[in-house]
């Protein structure tokens, strides 16, 4: 009795191994549909960011295909076919190769550099092009790669806006400064460079602090940061941790004439805003952003809520805009070839979009977005706003309140 | 002392010649023949998807093979084993990224590194008699101790990664197609099992399984465990090494997590208890099982977030509810029966 | 500077106590059964879900929910141990270890399906700002946590040493077969002792909610700091537990404070390799 349970279970592991191997998952034929990839952390521990990712992505699919497809296509129509990298390179790299078995046009992912990195590697290596969604690793462009595209702005550009910027918006009373940030690729990165051209700001930095991103407690590096009495406190780092380190704050009463994130992919999420209400009013962030003084950008704001129920995070924003960037080259291409795509995105120039950036979407050798820009941001009176510099501004910069 | 005849032994090797020893069938070999000759085939007509699904199995059939005949065959259960993938995989990277140094060298230099690092380890845990889970839990510690040092240490590039440039040249270790991959990783696998299934009828080989059945009655019998315990966890981990270098040079890119995570740990004992731990095709046959699954529920399940590790996780507890010992031990479980039963 | 160390020294203390309130279930089940439980950092964010669904269905604090907690995570053990473990007690350690890594997957991975991975967390009133004594200053969620480590250690203990299920889990740990000849039922009180070191991960999990965002991978970074304190606390050993979770919050507080936070995990490890060499049957373990 035993060994014939046994023995079902071995015909029925055995049977699904004939079929993954002899292929039953993906089909090559001519399909109806424009097939465009998507890769990101659906499981692990950037589940929760990699989802946002990709509901934009569906958010402007979604829109395309009712505005009518691909008009030079005959009104094709897109779908967007989902991989998870479960936050791992190798599974990354071999979900790009199943996305591209089953016929997809572009490739867009990932929002782990890392990851990023070795699906952009296996993009190339098929001739497929790979439209970055969230990455800021500056090195991820230079190697080389002609089929690689990204619309953000990398570390570098982050951080020499959040330089210049906090160099311009720096009051007399404001001298000193401590760095905080998580210890992984993307905070290292901008860690090392904001070290780098400090001197720009006119602040003194009186430590650096960094931190692994899976801590489970933040509070000696709160002791720390308590001692020095800092006028600013520099941060970046994830949601998770950025909150861990909010929440220690907070519990001590300690409170800084200015809290500035760059990048800071807690402080620029709305649900920071709902975790701590009052407590985080006047922090600041440098980062990404949609242009809010754009009709567009409130309105995709609200269908985003409507059809998830939260609050739209500005890492989404990237992902949906890859998806009009995807959709203008094919509208050119007139082909879902990836060689014409490709040639069709190296002349790329999309004034109508939803970012905060002077300029069109245009991409360099390179394929880095020539315009990318990092802005200002704040919490007041429980939103998140633009105040800085003067051309997306919503609202006045509160200092040292 | 350790010259002993095998023949006073016998008590104690027979159950390990009966377990793991025993020449091939006719059967046997036509069946390893054709696999053989099917996977080495297999470019001419699979996509590179499936090319990449097929050196996936090989490499983790590899990388299996190499835990298993240190913990398979000799018993010392190692729970760190992408220490050693790391160091490999490191080693070669940063000597052709940053010193120019061609990687078939630098493969070369990983392997003697990951000996070192196992003499480092095994010296300070064998010599310190731990055991069982004792000796599992130090390796994981030991590779988590390598991935901090790795994250933190600029010489390694610290969290930034090891990027390395794409060439297309077989000379640096690259084969532009699927193919060269294919083919590398392949007599990698052949090779390592085709020693493996040598060196157990030596006696080296007795020694291992006798350590592994009975530690202090081999002791007894005067076999030097320490000896044989450093050469299995040596050797398994220079092997391991290639592993590493063979990632690195297939993905392109390494950082602390890919090499020194958990998860590659994993990665290493999952085949061989799927297949059978300690027998020569067990991690094979696990690896050729566990990987397509795990495919196949990211490719079935995409669109269910979450579901696909469900699944997965679900038939990895139940294959192990199932079949204890593993799809070979499963099978001489029912010869046995049929063989009873006539 | 004297401040700051005596403020690290508190709140070493206080995140020892959780991090001991973890490690005592693995140290608790290994040292009855044997089996390295690779699933209880997993279980640890199972014990914060439930506790997080109590405490937003019935709107009260995690500390009111506690008791529903504790009972549904000593089932949940129970009911693994039962179907999981016991039919593959007698085979290899490795086996099982595989075996409680792929349960870890389907928690973890059912957690995100039911609840996404949405971050989570639940506010205890009162409990936004901190003891404040002169300089130095007392985080109110871990000192309660603290408190009930205190209680539910000495629970443990009377438990195992006072009772007559205390006396056949220790007659099971140290001898199986004589047990069953005592007509224990060795498989049942295999079960009663993973659920109760379940129950533990759990307690810790519902402790720890007011003092971070829950999301489903939430618990893994508990997972091999209480692997260290319970070898080092000597596995099987409830104050040893103990005392080695306080040592390795203190420890892990004073190397983030002067060596950086990036370093610090390396102090821990390097102690726990140190114990494994020393004296691998740990603090309070007898001599081996």
């Amino acid at each position: 009795m035993k060994t014939w349970k046994k023995f079902a279970v071995l015909t029925m592991i055995g049977a699904l191994v004939t079929a993954s191997l002899t292929g039953c998952g993906g089909s090559d034929s001519e399909s109806d549909t424009i097939k465009v990839g998507s890769i990101h952390p659906l499981t692990g521990s950037y589940a929760y960011e990699g989802q946002q990712v990709v509901n934009a992505q569906q958010l402007a699919i979604d829109e395309i295909n009712a505005a009518g497809g691909i008009a030079s296509l005959g009104g094709k129509k897109l779908e967007l076919v989902v991989g998870d990298s479960q936050g791992n390179a190798d599974t990354g790299a071999s979900e790009t190769e199943r996305l591209i078995s089953e016929g997809v046009t572009a490739v867009t992912g990932t929002f782990q550099s890392g990851v990023t990195l070795t699906c952009m590697q296996k993009a190339e290596q098929n001739q497929i092009p790979f439209v970055v969604t969230v990455s800021a690793n500056v090195g991820l462009m230079e190697n080389g790669f002609e089929y690689a595209y990204r619309i953000q702005p990398n570390a570098s550009t982050f951080v020499e806006d959040f330089l210049q910027y906090m160099g311009e918006i720096r009051t007399d009373d404001l001298k000193t400064a401590v760095l905080i940030h998580e210890d992984s690729l993307t905070g290292t990165d901008t860690g090392d460079l904001v070290v780098e051209g400090f001197e720009q700001t006119g602040l003194e930095l009186l430590d650096r602090i960094t931190y692994s991103a899976s801590t489970t407690t933040l509070s000696t590096e709160v002791t720390k940061i308590a001692e020095l009495k800092p006028d600013v406190l520099i941060t970046n780092g994830y949601y998770a941790d950025t909150s861990l380190l909010v929440k220690e704050l907070n519990e001590r009463g300690i409170t800084f004439k200015l809290v500035c994130g760059v990048a800071n992919g807690g402080i620029s999420d709305p649900k920071f805003i709902e975790d701590f209400g009052d407590t985080v009013e006047n922090f600041m962030d440098l980062n990404y952003r949609f242009n809010p003084n754009n009709e567009k950008t409130s309105e995709l704001l609200a269908s985003y809520k409507e059809q998830y129920g939260e609050e739209m995070s500005v890492h989404a924003v990237w992902g949906y805009e890859s998806i009009y960037v995807l959709a203008d080259a094919l509208e050119r291409a007139a082909s879902t070839d990836p060689e014409a795509v490709k040639t069709a995105l190296d002349e790329t120039e999309i004034s109508d979009h939803v970012l905060a950036q002077n300029g069109p979407i245009t991409f360099d050798e390179k394929g880095e977005n020539v315009n990318a820009a990092g802005v200002f941001l704040q919490i007041q009176n429980g939103k998140h706003v633009v105040v800085y510099p003067k051309e997306f501004a919503e609202a006045e910069m509160i200092i040292g309140k | 002392m350790e010259k002993k005849n095998t023949g006073t032994l016998s008590p104690l090797l027979k159950r390990g010649i009966n377990t793991t020893s025993g020449g091939m069938s006719r059967l046997q070999i036509i069946i390893v023949l054709a696999v053989s000759i099917f996977v080495l085939l297999t470019p001419q007509f699979l996509s590179s998807y499936r090319l990449n699904l097929v050196i996936t199995i090989l490499t983790a059939a590899y990388f299996a093979q190499c835990w298993n005949l240190m913990s398979g065959f000799t018993g010392q259960f190692s729970f760190g084993h992408a220490a050693f993938y790391g160091v490999g995989a490191y080693m070669s990277s940063i000597l052709s990224v940053d010193y120019g140094v061609n990687p078939w060298i630098g493969m070369l230099a990983g392997m003697l590194a990951a000996g070192i690092v196992a003499a480092i380890i095994g010296y300070l845990s064998f010599h310190y008699n731990l055991r069982g889970d004792y000796f599992a839990l130090a390796t994981m510690a030991f590779c988590e101790i390598l991935r901090v040092i790795t994250k933190n240490t600029e010489f390694f590039h610290a969290s930034t990664g090891v990027t390395i440039s794409y060439s297309k040249d077989w000379k640096q270790m690259q084969f532009g197609g699927k193919e060269g991959y294919l083919y590398v990783a392949f007599i990698m696998l052949a090779a390592i099992t085709f020693g493996l299934y040598k060196i157990r009828k030596t006696k080296i080989g007795l020694y291992f399984v006798a350590i592994r059945e009975n530690e202090d009655a081999a002791k007894a019998l005067g076999i030097n465990a320490f000896r044989y315990k450093m050469t299995a966890l040596i050797a398994s981990a220079m092997l391991t090494a290639l592993a590493g270098t063979f990632y690195a040079q297939y993905y392109l890119y390494i950082d602390p997590t890919i090499c020194f995570g958990n998860s590659v740990s994993v990665s290493a004992i999952t085949p061989c208890i799927i297949g059978g731990t300690g027998t020569i095709f067990g991690p094979i046959i696990g690896a050729a099982i566990i990987e397509p699954i795990s495919e196949l529920t990211n490719a079935l399940l995409s669109q269910y977030v979450g579901l696909n590790m469900v699944v997965y996780g679900l038939i990895l507890v139940l294959a192990i509810l199932l079949m204890p010992n593993g799809v070979v031990g499963l099978f001489h479980k029912l010869r046995a029966k049929k063989q009873k039963g006539e | 500077m004297n401040a700051s160390i005596l403020q690290s020294l508190i709140d070493g203390m206080l995140m020892g106590g959780v991090y001991a309130l973890a490690a005592l279930g693995i140290s608790l089940i290994f040292g009855v059964m044997k089996i390295t439980n690779f699933a209880h950092g997993a279980l640890i964010t199972v014990g914060m879900y439930i506790t997080y669904e109590c405490c937003t269905l019935l709107g009260v604090t995690p500390y009111v929910a506690l008791p529903i907690t504790m009972v549904l995570m000593f089932l949940i053990g129970y009911i693994i141990q039962k179907i999981c473990l016991n039919p593959i007690m007698g085979a290899g350690g490795h086996n099982q270890l595989l075996l409680t890594q792929g349960i870890a997957i389907v928690l973890e991975n059912l957690i995100l399906v039911l609840f996404t991975a949405n971050y989570k967390s639940v506010t205890v009133p009162g409990f936004e700002t901190a003891i404040r004594l002169g300089s130095i200053t007392i985080n109110k969620p871990k000192l309660v946590a603290f408190l009930f480590v205190a209680v539910i250690s000495v629970g443990i203990y009377l438990v195992l040493n006072k009772t007559d299920l205390g006396k056949a889990i220790r007659a099971t740990s140290t001898q199986p077969d004589g047990a069953t000849l005592m007509g224990i039922v060795v498989s049942k009180i295999n079960c009663i002792a993973f659920g109760i070191g379940v129950m533990c991960a759990g307690i810790a999990g519902a402790l720890l909610i007011p003092t971070q965002n829950i999301s489903p991978t939430s618990g893994n970074a508990y997972s091999l700091k209480c692997f260290v304190i319970a070898v080092f606390g000597g596995l099987g050993n409830i104050w040893g537990a103990v005392i080695a979770g306080l040592i390795i919050g203190v420890v892990e507080a004073y190397s983030a404070l002067f060596l950086g936070g990036s370093w610090s995990e390396m102090v821990i490890y390097v102690i726990f390799i140190l114990t494994l060499i020393i004296k691998p049957t740990g603090l309070l373990g007898k001599k081996g």
